[in-house]
């Protein structure tokens, strides 16, 4: 008896080596050279030609690399949960779009890249500014490759210029929020069908012009600009106070569109000119966007005066590439996502679809879409280039400015790196507190941001439903995760 | 075999009778004008209120963009539009195939489903099958036990290979417990045990027995079932959200439909997207009216082939009813 | 065993004829009962199921220590037995109403058109309900206005939730369980009306004491039935219907809909193991429970 117990546990322990010692942390940078084929799951809507276009990609990288390339696509809306399933199925996949970056590290889902990027991706490590490592890395290793483009981000105000001279508006004494009551007053009073606030709900709507910084993926801890050193309770501060009881006045007085709290979508009434003013973020060339508003009379402030631009720590984290640690061929992976980084006729195939079919080539900077092309993401293939290699490589459309990728450029060097920029909080200690807090979140904040209840009642009762589900706890995690990265990194 | 026809045309009689009842006056007789008069109100208000939001839909489908974004919905728009239509029909592609995928998936669908129910209810309607009771329970215990979404996934994905098939569409979620159990309920009460008896005396198989007597027995609850299933099949969008990846060819119409909701979610809730890209994905989504159309597109076929299907639905329920 | 064998001889044709039943839940519900596994870990996505820490009941706690919990738990409860109590009082009305009325054309087509919300998914009529609610564009505060109100954000205001969400729930599911009394109505002999009318019994005298004691025991029978899935919430209902708008979450949010929010947000598969568990089990006693006592009411309804 005692003979086969002895053998079942000698069993046991023999399984579970067996099982745990896969886990290795190193990841080969050794290529065999044989040919291999990549499979990349990214985020986005499929295109009709999406998979002529990645047989024409493959034809390219097997004649480079030997290896081909399978992309699939699942929609932005659902990625986080779908890749979830496929990891957990066990899924072959290499290199993926990096959602949810920090708890998929934790559960060990990426490979560390450090010595692979040493060792296939120096046109990676050359064409990326130093500072963009800090925000995909975790403990001192990289895990992530960030998309070339402009990652500095600066809140604006988008106004409809068509009210400026009829009404003789001035926007140079325009300094904070407050200011601009009047004008909106004006609108409210002389213009009937139109709403002068226009807000996507549950956003941070016009709070994005207060000196507040959050914490990636958690909406209610940040920073006061002027002390970077405690993380705190956004909501608590005296900004925020004021802020609530403003837009409160604002919504008394008839300025937000009447669905502010819940609205999903406002094009339509940016369309047809129902609301006169909301908040975008700029990018240095306004026209990149897709509805072409400053075409249709629409002007942004964006001088500096509400906002300056920064780099932070979601702007550069929260679109990237990861090649995971179960990879069957991580190093060729690595040497496809380093062709993205200088190879122009891959990047503009992966983007733009193939010359002759879905564009033509006007000379070495411009290219045109087929005739009866407006969107670009209505052509026949569509590539995101916010996701994937480096935009700068891209052929532009006719109509922008030829040196717009020098304006990106300069754009980055001009904006200012946030103190608490490469530090990404590791949610998975407080899971439990965070569901709980963004419930609440959502209960109450979207009507506070609108001004649809009363701050006075409604924001000490947020505040406290916020510490029953455990803020205090969710903030000294935080807290604790930022002093040790703050000691790592200075 | 002449007892069981005797049967046979003894159920049909009992029908007869039945539609008879249902076709006289109602059960209580002559009544007084006024509550008949409340009654018609009632039921006629009823079927207006639930009518009313189905036509609103329809013709928030014909609406103008436009006079839609400043009059709002309308039963009565000021102007008519079959724009959304049109835009359907033009990238149309993946909407015909997703109807195809969504009606082939329906049939095939409640062919299998009936086929591997009856069979199975019929098994454990026999009295002296052995067991019987264990096989109930094993079935009763799915009703409430499963090992939950992921596990299922990794199950289905990876043992048996089913992701981005046709048959993933077909067999997931296909057999309803509830439905076995109505099953064999019927089949226990309403087909005398005498015939099958009586039949296997005379030498008929079990196959024979099921599918000669206890079929064409059976066919009121078997359509009520069926009408079901078929309507389960057509409105799912959960199997296919969950299994459908790659695979663009089988994507369901209720799955185009789901994606747009999920895009409209994600707006309203997705805290790591800029402004911009917000803007980005709202100008993909289709417009209003295109959506209402599109939900219209999804609703008709079951509400146009659902009048037919009545006549056996209603007869399927009553019968199922009067077995006691 | 040598019974046993005769036995599978003597029924060989009725296992084959079991067998795709059979195999079906062994592959799609017994296999991935493995999984169960998972609300008592701390789930690590590439440790996958098999090697992930056990943290023993950690899952569960959300579910009784927030006061979140208590909320979605009185929730989906309440809304459920409001359901199914309201829901089988209606149906009962409409049910005798077509009873009353008899077959004509008038309730013949009435009858089919109370049927079509059955067969419309959430996912659809989640944008019927949006017609008449949108702020803007909305049937109701067209309404509202015309009649010189102010229109109001529904999507955001909780008050009326909870009648908007039984009357969305009756709308869809009323006409449904009409019939299947009415059909029960049908099935009573009219020998018991006759005699009675031939005592001078009046029509509603008829209902009072023919009608309603007749329907007693499927109602009850009905009524048990829901209450083993009492914990349960129509998903689509909650959150379709509702658009998963975050002020009305303290009357919206059910069990399903807490923990989908968790998932979509962060992705807690162990928290959602735990919930899906909890919500067996209850079931599974509920059930249990429910079965004892309708064998007792009518044995022949007892499902086992």
């Amino acid at each position: 008896m005692k003979k086969k117990i002895a053998f079942l546990l000698a069993m046991v322990l023999m399984l579970t080596a067996a099982l745990t010692g896969c886990g290795g942390t190193g990841v080969s940078v050794e290529d065999d050279g044989a040919e291999y084929a990549i499979k990349w799951f990214s985020a986005g809507d499929k295109s009709k030609d999406h998979d002529l276009v990645f047989e024409e990609i493959s034809k390219y990288t097997k004649e480079k690399i030997n290896a081909t390339v399978t992309q699939t696509l699942i929609p932005g809306a659902e990625y986080g949960e779908k890749i979830q399933m496929l990891l957990s199925a066990g899924e072959p996949i290499d290199m993926m779009f990096a959602s949810n970056f920090p708890n998929l590290v934790s559960d060990g889902i990426y490979a560390p890249l450090d010595d692979l990027l040493e060792a296939h991706g120096q046109d990676i490590l050359k064409t990326l500014p130093e500072y963009v490592w800090k925000a995909v890395s975790v403990e001192g290793q990289i895990y992530a490759v960030p998309p070339m483009k402009d990652w500095a981000v600066q809140p604006v105000l988008l106004y409809y210029d068509g009210f400026k001279d009829k009404y003789g508006f001035d926007f140079s004494n325009v300094k904070e929020l407050k200011d601009l009551e009047p004008m909106l007053q004006t609108v409210k009073d002389n213009e009937p069908g139109v709403s002068p606030l226009g807000l996507r709900g549950a956003g941070d709507g016009f709070a994005v012009f207060l000196p507040i910084e959050r914490v990636r993926n958690s909406a209610l801890a940040g920073f006061h600009t002027d002390n970077f050193d405690k993380v705190i309770n956004v909501y608590e501060t005296q900004e925020f106070k004021e802020y609530f009881d403003l837009m409160r006045r604002w919504n008394q007085k008839g300025f937000f569109t009447s669905d502010a709290a819940t609205a999903t979508t406002i094009s339509d009434k940016v369309n047809a000119h129902q609301v006169y003013m909301l908040t975008s973020e700029a990018i240095p060339y306004f026209q990149q966007q897709k509805n072409k508003m400053e075409d249709e009379g629409w002007k942004t402030i964006f001088d500096g005066r509400l906002s300056q631009p920064v780099i932070n720590t979601r702007a550069v984290a929260q679109a990237c590439q990861a090649i995971t640690a179960s990879s069957g061929n991580p190093a060729r992976t690595m040497q496809f996502l380093n062709m993205l980084y200088k190879d122009e006729y891959l990047m503009n195939l992966l983007v733009h679809g193939i010359e002759g079919k879905h564009y033509t080539k006007l000379d070495d900077t411009y290219l045109r879409y087929p005739e009866g092309i407006v969107n670009r993401n209505k052509n026949d293939y569509f590539g995101n280039p916010a996701y994937q290699g480096n935009r700068f490589l891209l052929l532009l459309n006719e109509g922008e400015p030829a040196d717009l990728w020098e304006q990106y450029a300069a754009f980055n060097d001009a904006a200012y790196i946030s103190p608490s920029y490469g530090f990404n909080f590791d949610s998975a200690m407080v899971m439990n507190e965070l569901t709980a807090i963004n419930n609440v979140h959502s209960e109450y904040m979207p009507s506070l941001f609108v001004g649809d209840t009363d701050p006075a009642v409604k924001l000490p009762e947020a505040l406290e439903k916020f510490k029953q589900a455990g803020s205090e706890t969710l903030i000294a995690e935080i807290q604790k995760q930022y002093d040790a990265w703050k000691a790592a990194n200075n | 075999m002449a007892n069981v026809n005797e049967t046979v045309t003894l159920t049909k009689k009992q029908m007869k009778k039945i539609e008879q009842a249902e076709s006289a006056k109602g059960s209580l007789g002559k009544l007084p004008w006024w509550v008949d008069t409340i009654g018609y109100i009632v039921i006629v208000g009823f079927a207006i209120c639930v009518l009313f939001p189905l036509l609103l839909l329809v013709m928030v489908s014909f609406t103008d963009d436009v006079t839609l974004t400043l009059n709002g919905y309308s039963l009565f728009p000021e102007k008519f539009s079959i724009e959304a239509y049109k835009y359907l029909l033009e990238n149309g592609q993946q909407i015909f195939r997703s109807y195809g995928v969504t009606v082939a998936v329906t049939i095939c669908g409640t062919f299998w489903a009936l086929f591997a129910m009856t069979l199975f209810a019929y098994v454990i309607s026999r009295d002296n099958f052995p067991w019987k009771s264990q096989f109930t329970f094993y079935v009763f215990f799915c009703m409430l036990f499963g090992g939950g979404m992921m596990p299922t996934y990794m199950v289905v994905s990876n043992i048996l290979g089913l992701r981005d098939t046709f048959w993933v569409l077909i067999l997931s979620g296909s057999l309803a417990p509830m439905y076995i159990f109505m099953m064999r309920t019927y089949m226990r009460t309403s087909v005398p045990p005498s015939v099958i008896e009586s039949a296997s005396i005379d030498g008929a198989g079990e196959w024979r027995c099921y599918f000669t007597i206890m079929l064409p027995l059976s066919i009121p609850m078997i359509a009520t079932i069926a009408l079901f299933v078929a309507i389960r099949y057509w409105n799912d969008w959960n199997t296919s959200f969950l299994y459908i990846i790659k695979n663009d060819n089988m994507v369901p119409i209720q799955l185009m439909l789901k994606r747009i909701e999920n895009n409209l979610q994600y707006l309203a809730n997705a805290t790591d997207m800029s402004a911009v890209e917000k803007a980005e994905l709202e100008s993909t989504l289709p417009t209003e009216s295109v959506r209402m159309a599109l939900v219209v597109l999804v609703c008709a076929p079951i509400l146009l082939a659902f009048p037919f299907f009545q006549k056996y639905f209603v007869k399927g329920i009553t019968v199922g009813a009067v077995k006691g | 065993m040598k019974k046993f064998l005769k036995d599978v001889g003597k029924n060989k044709t009725r296992l084959v004829m079991a067998l795709p039943a059979l195999i079906y839940y062994f592959c799609f519900n017994y296999m991935p009962m493995f999984g169960l596994v998972i609300a008592f870990q701390n789930f690590n996505l590439s440790k996958g199921v098999f090697r992930s820490n056990f943290v023993g009941l950690k899952n569960f706690e959300f579910l009784f220590t927030s006061d979140k919990a208590f909320i979605i738990t009185r929730n989906t409860v309440l809304y459920n037995l409001v359901f199914i109590v309201l829901g089988m009082f209606l149906a009962c009305c409409l049910a005798i109403i077509l009873d009353i009325l008899g077959r004509n054309p008038v309730t013949q087509v009435s009858q089919t058109v109370i049927l079509f919300p059955q067969f419309i998914s959430w996912m659809a009529g989640s944008y019927l309900v949006l017609a008449f609610l949108d702020t803007d564009k909305g049937m109701l505060n067209q309404i509202v206005q015309f009649f010189g109100g102010e229109p109001s954000n529904w999507y955001a205001t909780p008050t009326w939730w909870p009648v908007i969400l039984v009357i969305c729930n009756l709308w869809k599911h009323l006409g449904y369980d009409s019939i299947i009394y009415y059909s029960t109505i049908k099935g009573f002999s009219g020998e018991y009306y006759e005699a009675a009318r031939i005592e001078g019994a009046t029509w509603f005298q008829q209902i009072r004491y023919i009608t309603f004691p007749l329907m007693k025991s499927i109602l009850i029978i009905m009524g048990i039935l829901k209450i083993g899935s009492i914990f349960a919430s129509d998903f689509g209902l909650f959150y379709l219907v509702t658009r998963n708008s975050g002020p009305l979450y303290n009357v919206t949010s059910t069990i399903d809909t807490y923990v989908y929010n968790g998932l979509i947000s962060g992705g807690n598969q162990g928290m959602t193991a735990a919930v899906g568990f909890y919500q067996s089990i209850i079931g599974f006693l509920l059930v249990l429970g429910t079965n004892a006592i309708v064998r007792k009411v009518s044995p022949e309804d007892a499902m086992f």
